[in-house]
């Protein structure tokens, strides 16, 4: 939460320059009809199961002897700077890259700043809920797991489609377009 | 049920989700307080919640 309210404020930071900078050009109207193109291109690509290109990110995993037979305070440390925020490993879902174009649609450093700290909450707690649950539960079979990865992706793509569209209408209402 | 792993009824499902993000965005936009980004915003926090709970699907 913490780390996504930075990326928040750098994010609001920069749209409030570039307001500045450029007040003929709305950065608000531009990041939603971005977060839109966004949104159509990697929601069809999920939709239709093909690999490339792949999603903007990080290929990294946390090593296992990160995290296996270390204390507590350093799993903690682990978990809340590294996997909870989601920035540094990979990703294999294309939702997570979009975020960041919705941050930068709030168009001011409050309105971003706000709602980056909530994506990072959100982020966090589907986090937090799907160790609970694998917790509670034995390890999925490989192929089990391969079987939900592609629903999970067919899910991102539909939910990707429908914030793109969201999104278009937004960001054709702040161009007057609608 | 649907069968979406079925190549037309997977584009008609895209098609509607795009259709219905731009009906809920036109509905948004009518409010006179924040011109749809509150709207915008709550798809955005259910996306992030959405994608930290399925990344633990990543093989």
């Amino acid at each position: 939460m913490v780390i996504w309210a930075a990326v928040g404020l750098v994010l609001g930071s920069v749209a409030a320059l570039a307001d500045i900078a450029a007040p003929a050009v709305s950065v608000r109207a531009l990041a939603c009809l971005a977060a839109a193109a966004y949104g159509l291109c990697y929601g069809l690509l999920e939709l239709s199961g093909r690999a490339w290109p792949p999603p903007p990110g990080r290929r990294w995993q946390v090593p296992q002897e990160l995290v296996i037979a270390t204390g507590d305070r350093r799993r903690v440390l682990i978990w809340g700077a590294i996997l909870g925020p989601g920035w540094l490993t990979r990703n294999p879902y294309a939702g997570f890259g979009l975020l960041p174009l919705l941050c930068l649609s709030a168009g001011d450093i409050a309105g971003a700043v706000v709602l980056a700290a909530l994506i990072g909450a959100a982020h966090g707690c589907g986090r937090a809920l799907a160790l609970l649950r694998d917790a509670r539960s034995a390890p999925s079979e490989p192929f089990a797991l391969l079987l939900m990865s592609v629903r999970w992706r067919t899910t991102d793509g539909f939910a990707l489609l429908l914030v793109a569209g969201t999104a278009l209408a937004v960001g054709g209402h702040l161009l007057r377009w609608l | 049920m649907i069968a979406l792993d079925r190549g037309p009824v997977r584009l008609v499902a895209a098609a509607t989700a795009v259709l219905a993000g731009l009906a809920v965005g036109w509905l948004a936009v009518g409010w006179p307080a924040d011109g749809g980004f509150g709207v915008l915003a709550v798809l955005a926090v259910l996306l992030a919640g959405g994608n930290g709970y399925e990344k633990a699907y990543s093989p």
